[in-house]
């Protein structure tokens, strides 16, 4: 860019900058004011306790006490406690690599030099590697039932597979709701209403209490696996009014246009409905996921130990007792970094795809 | 693949035949008792007032819109519920819109290959092949890999245009090309249109372009209320007018 063609770049000296943003009208002043107030009241405080006074190194918790600061050396004996929960010690190493493995796909899929049909098979793969992995029996690894996992691999597929699974199902369900067969139509909407109508909660225990009653004798479905059902079948349901709303955005000219060179409901749908469709909610399904991801949390209620559960479990320690303000931002850290990613994601899929229309 | 029956009309010459064809929105009758058939290679301009069916009557030839009464057939294929039919007729006949409805997703090239490719099956390399031939004839050959948006109206409209010369359609239908264009870009998309005309295709347009109607037409139909109220030659239409309702159009938009 030629600068003496645009607009002149104006420096402005920082007490210019701080007048026209900071000072510029009577209630700007009493706000930047109140701000400043806060930071001054909060922050030192918060690094006198999280940094200058923390002990990062202590085999006692006694050690930590005496410095008064926070305990990070608490993270540091339960981080494994807490990123895998009851899953055996000495295999440990394997949920770690299922982790890094499912968050290497995760990241792939989100790379558009990915985005074929090969990414499917890169899925179906990792998920393999993932499920050998944590269950074990083979390649002379133990066989680690499901009721030991826990923690941050437990948390990672509920959401993953639960987003993965939901998300084909809710856009079904949105197509079927503006199906012209009524019959189609009847059981998408009661089926998006009375899901949407129960909380994610109150599915759980269904899915654990409940369903199995209903299952023939002898017949028996893994906890973890009605759990995962539950969230997939909740989250299909949001996911479908979302997609809906994008649905109804596309102008009927595009299904018109789309007919007049003859393509089928199907590949109408493929090519020119849903690619359009799902840009415009590309917002709110990430909102949607996140929600997915956090919700997973739930799961503690039917006794799965996700991160938020093995972290109330490494708690109970007696030789650690309260320090529970450092585990709870330990896995609100852990939370944040996933929350923040996808939204920042969103916001620049959402950019690459507008700029097309410059 | 079963070929749909394709039955015999009194002319092997007639493409599209329409009898007594009546239509409905609600209670209000929009087409009533058409009768029209257009030959292979004819050039026709409908036109007449704004709410008079014209746009609803090319749109049920290609089944936008369906008919409650009376039959239509192209190509002696008759349009019933039938989606073969449907598909086979939608295949032989090529429309343009008012608003273009190109898709603002895909680049001017994919909007021309998609038909071919997943209509046609034609491999991806033939049918880029033959739409860069039809931007070259559009004249827009430059822009193939832009997004529909990135273009003006009348280049937009030529995409329009060959995207549907892509699927090598029998007929093409024209619903009101020009009006949703600024002044100045009309003039690009009637050369196409007339040199499209020029080659043999047969061509149904709904047009109040009246310079088009008198240079390319074989016949003109006006329209009023959902009726077919006269039809002639341009130039007989234009000098003399059967009827009163027509005589009233044409000093309306003649100035």
């Amino acid at each position: 860019m030629n600068a003496t063609l645009t607009q002149p770049v104006v420096r402005t000296r920082p007490l210019v900058w701080m007048r026209e943003h900071l000072f510029s009208s009577p209630l700007n002043i009493v706000l930047t004011l109140l701000s400043a107030w806060l930071v001054l009241m909060v922050l030192p405080p918060l690094v006198q306790w999280g940094l200058i006074r923390a002990t990062f190194v202590a085999s006692t918790a006694q050690e930590c006490r005496e410095a008064g600061g926070a305990c990070w050396a608490f993270i540091a004996e339960k981080h494994r406690l807490i990123l895998f929960g009851l899953y055996p010690y000495e295999e440990q190493w394997r949920p770690l690599i299922a982790t890094v493995v499912l968050l290497a796909t995760i990241i792939a899929s989100c790379m558009s030099r990915f985005w074929n049909k090969r990414l499917f098979f890169i899925w179906v793969a990792s998920s393999a590697i993932v499920a050998v992995l944590m269950w074990g029996g083979i390649f002379g690894m133990t066989y680690v039932e499901t009721t030991r996992w826990g923690g941050l691999p437990l948390t990672l597929i509920l959401s993953t597979f639960g987003v993965g699974f939901a998300f084909p199902l809710g856009v079904l369900l949105a197509l079927g709701r503006r199906s012209r067969l009524p019959a189609i139509k009847a059981l998408c909407v009661v089926y998006i209403e009375l899901i949407r109508g129960v909380p994610l909660i109150s599915l759980l225990f269904m899915s654990s209490v409940m369903l199995p009653l209903f299952f023939p004798e002898g017949f028996a479905l893994d906890k973890l696996l009605r759990a995962q059902i539950a969230i997939i079948l909740f989250a299909a349901a949001y996911l479908a009014e979302l997609v809906r709303g994008g649905l109804q955005a596309i102008p009927k000219g595009q299904y018109e246009g789309a007919d007049s060179i003859g393509l089928t409901y199907w590949q109408q749908t493929r090519l020119i409905v849903l690619p359009q469709a799902l840009k415009i909610v590309i917002a709110p399904l990430v909102s949607l996921f996140i929600l997915v991801f956090k919700d997973t949390s739930l799961v503690t209620i039917i006794g799965l130990f996700d991160l938020t559960q093995s972290t109330k479990a490494a708690l109970t320690d007696s030789a650690w007792p309260g320090f529970s303000t450092e585990a709870y931002l330990f896995v609100a850290a852990i939370y944040f970094v996933f929350c923040y990613g996808m939204s920042k994601y969103s916001q620049a899929l959402e950019q690459r795809l507008e700029h097309r229309r410059d | 693949m079963i070929e749909p029956t394709r039955t015999q009309t009194n002319s092997a010459e007639t493409i599209v035949d329409l009898q007594g064809v009546n239509k409905w929105f609600g209670q209000f009758h929009v087409l009533r008792d058409i009768d029209l058939s257009v030959r292979r290679g004819e050039r026709i301009v409908i036109c007449g007032p704004s709410g008079s069916g014209k746009s609803t009557l090319i749109r049920c030839i290609n089944r936008l819109e369906n008919h409650q009464q009376g039959t239509i057939r192209v190509e002696g294929i008759e349009l019933t519920n039938d989606l073969k039919n449907i598909d086979a007729i939608r295949r032989d006949v090529g429309m343009v819109f008012q608003h273009f409805n190109l898709f603002p997703h895909l680049t001017v090239l994919q909007n021309l290959t998609l038909g071919p490719i997943w209509v046609l099956k034609q491999p991806r390399a033939q049918a880029e092949a033959t739409a860069m031939q039809f931007l070259e004839r559009v004249r827009i050959p430059e822009q193939a890999n832009k997004y529909p948006g990135q273009l003006s109206g009348g280049q937009q409209q030529r995409v329009a245009i060959a995207r549907s010369l892509c699927m090598a359609p029998k007929i093409m239908l024209f619903d009101e090309p020009t009006s949703a264009l600024d002044p100045e870009m009309v003039k690009e998309v009637l050369d196409v249109m007339t040199s499209l005309a020029e080659s043999g295709m047969t061509m149904i347009c709904v047009t109040h372009e009246m310079g088009f109607a008198r240079q390319v037409a074989d016949r003109v139909i006006f329209m009023d209320q959902g009726q077919i109220i006269e039809q002639n030659a341009p130039e007989e239409f234009f000098a003399h007018p059967q009827h009163e309702r027509t005589r009233l159009f044409l000093s309306q938009i003649l100035h």
